[in-house]
């Protein structure tokens, strides 16, 4: 055989091995009782936001794309869910205490806005989770709104 | 008017002893969502000036510190913004995270002792679940 025919064997030969090595791919579960959409009235275009563009990553309620079963991408997707559910899951909004939603919808606001999320890379395969700008002010407008209904400015209980 | 000369003094004097009395709503802080009225402890604002202000100030030149918390402008914020960035502070103090180890390496006098710590803490998180309706 040729060099370029063997070092094509070997590579697929590769490519075929690395998608039997055993890991962890998190977990999907469509039915959560803790989930904020599920618990709270939220707004249903801010719902849907949410949903489609952050839910994949932020919630157990992921949806794998076919390459997302294979290696080595499904590394790299299985990796990003893992992390984005660490800092942040909306299916277990509710045991959060209110402090910790506050801060959390005070990171929501700031990651938006400042483009960091969603994720450049995730856009790209997922164009309709692109926010406009009108979507951005919709959410940090949400955040405000919601963190509101959970504290007061009143401290007579001081 | 016979008693005209009187009438000015006398409105004036009648309005400014109506307005020395509290209206009703002054000690009500609910009058929007911003927190007005908030005020930082003596003792605590000591421990902010000394360890925390040069950095997280609106005049300061670290970007990412002004970002992420400036403590002259907390009482022109929201109150779940604020209560978020008080559980921010508490948070932060309790792991060791701020001030941050290189700024200490090179100002080790602001260093957070541990009754320092202790305070901010505490501050931080009582003061922010105070605002739990």
């Amino acid at each position: 055989m040729s060099k370029s025919k063997i070092v094509g064997s070997a590579l697929f030969g590769l490519f075929i091995f690395i998608q039997f090595i055993p890991f962890q791919k998190p977990i999907v579960k469509m039915d959560n009782e803790d989930d904020l959409i599920t618990i709270n009235t939220v707004e249903q275009s801010v719902a849907e936001i949410l949903r489609v563009s952050c839910y994949n990553c932020h919630s157990n309620e992921t949806v794998y794309p076919w390459y997302g079963h294979v290696a080595p991408v499904s590394w790299l997707v299985s990796s990003d869910i893992r992390q984005g559910r660490k800092h942040l899951n909306f299916s277990e909004w509710e045991l959060f205490n209110k402090l910790d939603k506050a801060k959390l919808l005070n990171e929501i606001a700031d990651e938006v806005n400042n483009g960091e999320m969603p994720m450049s890379i995730y856009v790209l395969m997922h164009p309709k989770a692109k926010l406009s700008k009108e979507d951005t002010k919709k959410i940090a407008n949400w955040t405000e709104q919601f963190g509101g209904h959970l504290f007061s400015a009143n401290t007579e209980n001081k | 008017m016979k008693n005209f000369k009187l009438f000015i003094p006398l409105v004036t004097l009648l309005a400014v002893f109506m307005l020395s009395f509290e209206m009703p709503g002054d000690g009500n802080k609910n009058v929007s969502s911003s927190a007005q009225g908030f005020v930082v402890p003596d003792n605590v604002q000591k421990v902010i000036d000394q360890s925390c202000f040069a950095c997280h100030n609106m005049d300061a030149k670290n970007d990412k510190a002004k970002s992420a918390l400036l403590f002259d402008a907390l009482d022109t914020l929201k109150v779940a913004k604020l209560v978020g960035k008080l559980a921010d502070i508490r948070d932060e103090v309790k792991d060791d995270k701020m001030p941050p180890a290189k700024f200490l390496q090179f100002n080790p006098e602001v260093k957070l002792s541990v009754a320092q710590k202790d305070l901010l803490i505490n501050w931080a998180d009582s003061t922010a679940k105070s605002y739990i309706k």
